[in-house]
């Protein structure tokens, strides 16, 4: 527990303050309903946002804050899939995905300006049972 | 700004901010964890017991930590976490209330510094294709439009260069008031850029929040 917690609490303490260092590929997340062969996006961008809409959201954007989490969860996943990671991602997926029951399965590739590469993540199947709370 | 206000003023800011953090996590699995952190946030914007609830703060964000194994929000939930520590340790060693707060302005300057530093050694940042990336293909883009904004190579090469020197002088803004004024008002617009172009809105509030130890660290290095 105590080291746990200083893993956690030491680059908070002294941080790296590196934002943007690099901006490499960026990770991008699909999922099927087992039994369905299509892969569907799990994030999608709106066309265009509202001025006044990017006001509102300066005080509320949890469904974009969630978004962000999602994805540092799919570039953690490829490196170090830890059942923590890999239990939030599943419950976010299950609730974004406008299906609400079945069993969904959940993939991760990243995108550069002009390609993609291989599935660098897939999920074993879980059941969104328990997981839309 | 004497160091009482100095404090107080950033816990009603860090406080603010946390409610507004908060609240995006209600309703859901974590209610707990973040209803207790806008109760104990109210409790500190009044001023009751101020010491005792900046450490329950401060515990519950580690808890926070130990529940999404990392920072859900990245650096803006370091910074938070950051300015609780110091506002902790202000309060629990008042004789070190000054190195407290003193670690937590460096630190607001190095976010600046080393952010600004780390884009000007990067060659992609220096001819501008880091931030076309960024419009291009990253996560961050708040809606498709935007994405558009990849192909005006030169106004990204400029904006490039204006947030590499920006953020690597920042430190020049401590030489006098007027410019510190100056200098955290573009930073604060930066701040305000980043919350609509690419939804980071909790940076926003949890960086300004913390300004005023800069002027506090100022006041400190006039005097001296």
């Amino acid at each position: 527990m105590v080291r746990a917690t200083l893993r956690l609490l030491l680059p908070v303490l002294f941080p790296s303050w590196r934002f943007f260092k690099e901006v490499g590929p960026s990770p991008r997340i699909e999922y099927r309903l087992i039994g369905e062969a299509n892969w569907r996006p799990v994030l999608d961008w709106p066309t265009y946002v509202e001025f006044p809409d990017m006001l509102v959201r300066l005080f509320w954007n949890r469904d974009w804050n969630d978004a962000l989490f999602l994805s540092s969860c799919a570039e953690r996943i490829c490196e170090d899939p830890t059942p923590i990671v890999l239990a939030e991602m599943n419950r976010h997926i299950a609730q974004r995905v406008p299906e609400t029951e079945g069993v969904l399965q959940f993939r991760v590739f990243f995108v550069t300006e002009h390609a993609r590469t291989e599935v660098e993540y897939q999920s074993t199947p879980f059941s969104m049972r328990d997981l839309l709370v | 700004m004497s160091l009482e206000i100095t404090l107080r003023l950033i816990e009603i800011g860090v406080s603010l901010a946390l409610l507004q953090r908060a609240a995006e996590h209600l309703p859901s699995k974590d209610q707990i964890l973040f209803g207790a952190q806008m109760v104990l946030a109210i409790l500190l914007i009044v001023g009751l017991f101020r010491g005792p609830l900046i450490g329950a703060l401060w515990m519950l964000g580690v808890a926070q930590l130990h529940r999404f194994d990392g920072p859900y929000n990245g650096g803006a939930d370091k910074m938070a976490l950051l300015a609780l520590t110091c506002l902790g340790v202000a309060h629990l060693f008042p004789n070190w209330a000054d190195v407290a707060l003193a670690y937590l302005a460096v630190q607001l300057i190095f976010s600046y510094v080393i952010s600004g530093g780390v884009k000007l050694l990067n060659a992609e940042w220096r001819s501008g294709r880091a931030l076309c990336g960024v419009f291009a293909h990253s996560v961050y883009p708040v809606s498709e439009n935007l994405r558009g904004l990849a192909g005006r190579r030169k106004i990204l090469f400029a904006a490039s260069w204006a947030v590499i020197l920006f953020e690597v002088a920042f430190p020049i803004a401590l030489l006098h008031p007027g410019v510190l004024v100056a200098t955290l008002a573009v930073a604060a617009t930066f701040h305000l850029a980043n919350a609509c172009l690419f939804g980071l809105n909790r940076f926003l509030w949890i960086w300004i929040s913390v300004y005023p130890a800069l002027f506090w660290l100022q006041d400190r290095l006039i005097s001296a």
